[in-house]
């Protein structure tokens, strides 16, 4: 179905445009090498979302945008960011098994979820998991975060 | 010693053995999102310590070359260059592997590799010296011109919706202020927080901004993540790669030249080239409008351009002891370490040591063939066989690996997930992710070219005729319009033609 306002990008455009005006006023602050960049970014920024807005108003050829905000990638990015959270506290294998047991439970799956398939994920996990920390660790001698485990 | 010679040296069957496992190594390094080239280089830099200077040389130009092939992996089946040199890639090779085209676009990637990279070694055995002098006359300027001409894509990839493309690439450009300026020194948009005073990695960046999109809307749905037009067990479509090769055989050379031109310039690198080659690819296709929706031309002039910088990246590094890319660096600093001069004098006073290497990186590119080919397809095979409730997790952990491991960095995960939902959120409204990838990786180029520019010009009275009064700069000005007006121009001429043949008609 066709709206006449694109509002979400009306919206994101107007956010744009603020933060451009904020660009160019902190850029008084600097000294005149450093400005000039940023205050000529700003104006475009300004000068584009703009331009963006009114076109989200005055475009009829919209498609009107899904009003619900589809939960599942949302959750993903939830369970992600837990994740970086806890990372430096768990420590990498722990944080990093958890966290793919939760991301694969959030897909969604064509067939009903077995407890055959949650051991195979849960196989997959540890192996994956653990596959990495050693080729980082001991082969790229990358220190990885340690946790409360000491891996 | 004579070319037989070198040739002998360089397949000594312990030689062969470290450059095939080298290959491979840098090319399943490469194709993890955020390892770059000079992350393998990097680590396998102590490997080198006990290793003659040659086989240093040999082991790490093998893992060079692999590992800039290797970024084509993740790019086109991920959409996340797993190297800064693959952006381009991810603009047609993801969509060619959405629509069931991705063993296809390994192979024609694994072929221009070989060809691009090829050619920039014939281009630093043949013209070093006088290539070298000319990477000299590229000035501030140039450079400022030279990161505009790059961002002319973003008009291009935005078809349909130019302001929104324009926008995020604003908001790259917004993104790249972050840090301390280079000229200036001033510390801007870091709101106290000290990890941001260094700016915002392109590599975390690059990782979230493509990358996490990709992981969030794998739960959209229950549906297989790639799909495949043919049966994946043959031969990764090998002989019609090959057709779209010789078909797009004037792509495959420009785009090797572009390459093999912009990697002589230092700093420049493989991401600028391969953006250039793609946008030359671009202008001059009968059907720009499918480039950005799974042409195969864009890949072949991303991958041709990004491994022909390999070979010519290294004539600033050998020549001048500039390195051509920060990859290049890591070579230069394995020449010290070995006790290699630097300089013209390396042509003469280690001249054996030199061809040898160069006839080993001949024989690394040509292992890329079967290395590349092998890999691609079970790579492929396992992205399209593995289900999404284990491949969405593995690519998740794979973008913390990629973003921790470049500076080990716990803040670099931060932004690479921030930035990921940032694009995830405008993306639904539209806003296209690639465009901030480039602005972010061309803004410090444009704004240090500025700069310098500006206060060069500034101390001589000349700012208006440094910036368009010098030869160089005003060919690059002249490629910026004809890259702006071409699309126009051809379109209008189409349609004008369209009109003829309806009235002849």
């Amino acid at each position: 179905m066709l709206s006449k306002v694109d509002i979400p990008a009306v919206f994101i455009s107007v956010i744009f445009a603020g933060i451009g005006f904020y660009v160019f006023v902190s850029a008084e602050s600097f000294t005149r090498l450093g400005a000039i960049f940023p205050k000529f970014v700003a104006i475009l920024l300004i000068a584009l979302s703009l331009i963006a807005a009114f076109v989200g108003i005055t475009r009829r050829d919209h498609l009107r945008p899904a009003r619900i905000v589809p939960m599942r990638p949302v959750l993903i990015a939830v369970v992600m960011i837990l994740w970086i959270a806890v990372l430096p506290k768990i420590g990498f294998v722990l944080s990093g098994i958890i966290a793919f047991l939760a991301i694969a439970l959030v897909i969604p799956e064509a067939t009903a979820p077995r407890t055959r398939t949650f051991v195979q994920t849960l196989i997959a996990a540890i192996v994956i998991v653990s596959s990495f920390y050693f080729l980082l660790r001991y082969g790229l001698n990358v220190p990885l975060p340690r946790g409360i485990l000491g891996i | 010693m004579d070319f037989f010679s070198y040739l002998v040296a360089a397949i000594q069957p312990s030689i062969l053995i470290m450059m095939l496992a080298a290959v491979i190594l840098g090319v399943v390094l490469g194709a993890l999102p955020g390892l770059s080239s000079t992350f393998a280089c990097a680590v396998m830099l102590p490997v080198t310590f006990t290793m003659t200077p040659v086989a240093a040389l040999l082991f790490l130009g093998a893992i060079y070359m692999g590992s800039t092939y290797g970024g084509a992996f993740a790019a086109i089946l991920l959409n996340t260059p797993g190297t800064p040199q693959s952006i381009a890639t991810t603009f047609d090779g993801f969509p060619m592997a959405k629509r069931g085209d991705g063993d296809l676009a390994l192979s024609i990637a694994c072929l221009a590799s070989v060809f691009g990279g090829l050619l920039g070694i014939v281009a630093f055995v043949a013209l070093a010296p006088p290539l070298a002098q000319l990477a000299l006359l590229f000035g501030p300027p140039e450079f400022f011109w030279l990161a505009i001409f790059g961002l002319t894509i973003i008009a291009s990839l935005s078809k349909g919706n130019m302001t929104k493309g324009l926008l995020s690439g604003c908001i790259g450009l917004l993104l790249s202020l972050v840090g301390s300026a280079v000229v200036s020194g001033d510390t801007r948009f870091t709101f106290g927080v000290p990890a941001l005073i260094s700016g915002i990695s392109i590599v975390p960046a690059c990782i979230g901004l493509l990358c996490v999109p990709v992981v969030m809307d794998m739960a959209l749905n229950a549906e297989r993540y790639l799909s495949t037009k043919v049966d994946t067990g043959r031969n990764a479509r090998l002989g019609e790669a090959i057709k779209i090769l010789w078909a797009g055989k004037r792509n495959l050379l420009r785009s090797s030249l572009l390459g093999t031109g912009i990697g002589i310039l230092p700093a420049a690198g493989g991401a600028i080239a391969s953006l250039v080659a793609y946008s030359a690819a671009m202008r001059s296709s009968k059907d720009p409008e499918s480039f950005g929706k799974g042409n195969p031309d864009g890949v072949i002039a991303s991958e041709s351009a990004n491994n022909a910088t390999v070979g010519s990246g290294l004539i600033p590094t050998f020549v001048l002891g500039i390195p051509g890319t920060p990859t290049d660096a890591v070579i230069l600093g394995a020449m010290l370490i070995h006790g290699l001069q630097i300089g013209p004098k390396l042509f003469t006073n280690h001249v054996d040591t030199l061809m040898t290497f160069i006839v080993g990186l001949t024989i690394s590119t040509l292992l890329l063939i079967p290395v590349g080919l092998l890999l691609g397809r079970y790579i492929y095979a396992f992205a399209l066989n593995t289900p999404k409730r284990l491949l969405a997790p593995t690519v998740a952990l794979m973008t913390i690996i990629g973003s921790f491991s470049i500076y080990n960095s716990h803040a670099d995960v931060v932004v690479m997930m921030a930035l990921g939902v940032f694009a995830w959120v405008i993306g639904r409204s539209g806003f296209p992710a690639a465009p901030i990838v480039l602005g972010l990786l061309l803004g410090p180029i444009a704004e240090e070219g500025f700069s310098q520019t500006v206060l060069i010009g500034g101390a001589t009275n000349s700012t208006f005729s440094m910036f368009f009064g010098r030869g160089l700069s005003l060919a690059i000005i002249a490629c910026i319009i004809v890259s702006l007006a071409a699309p126009t121009v051809i379109s209008r001429l189409n349609a004008k033609k369209g009109t003829q043949n309806v009235v002849q008609g």
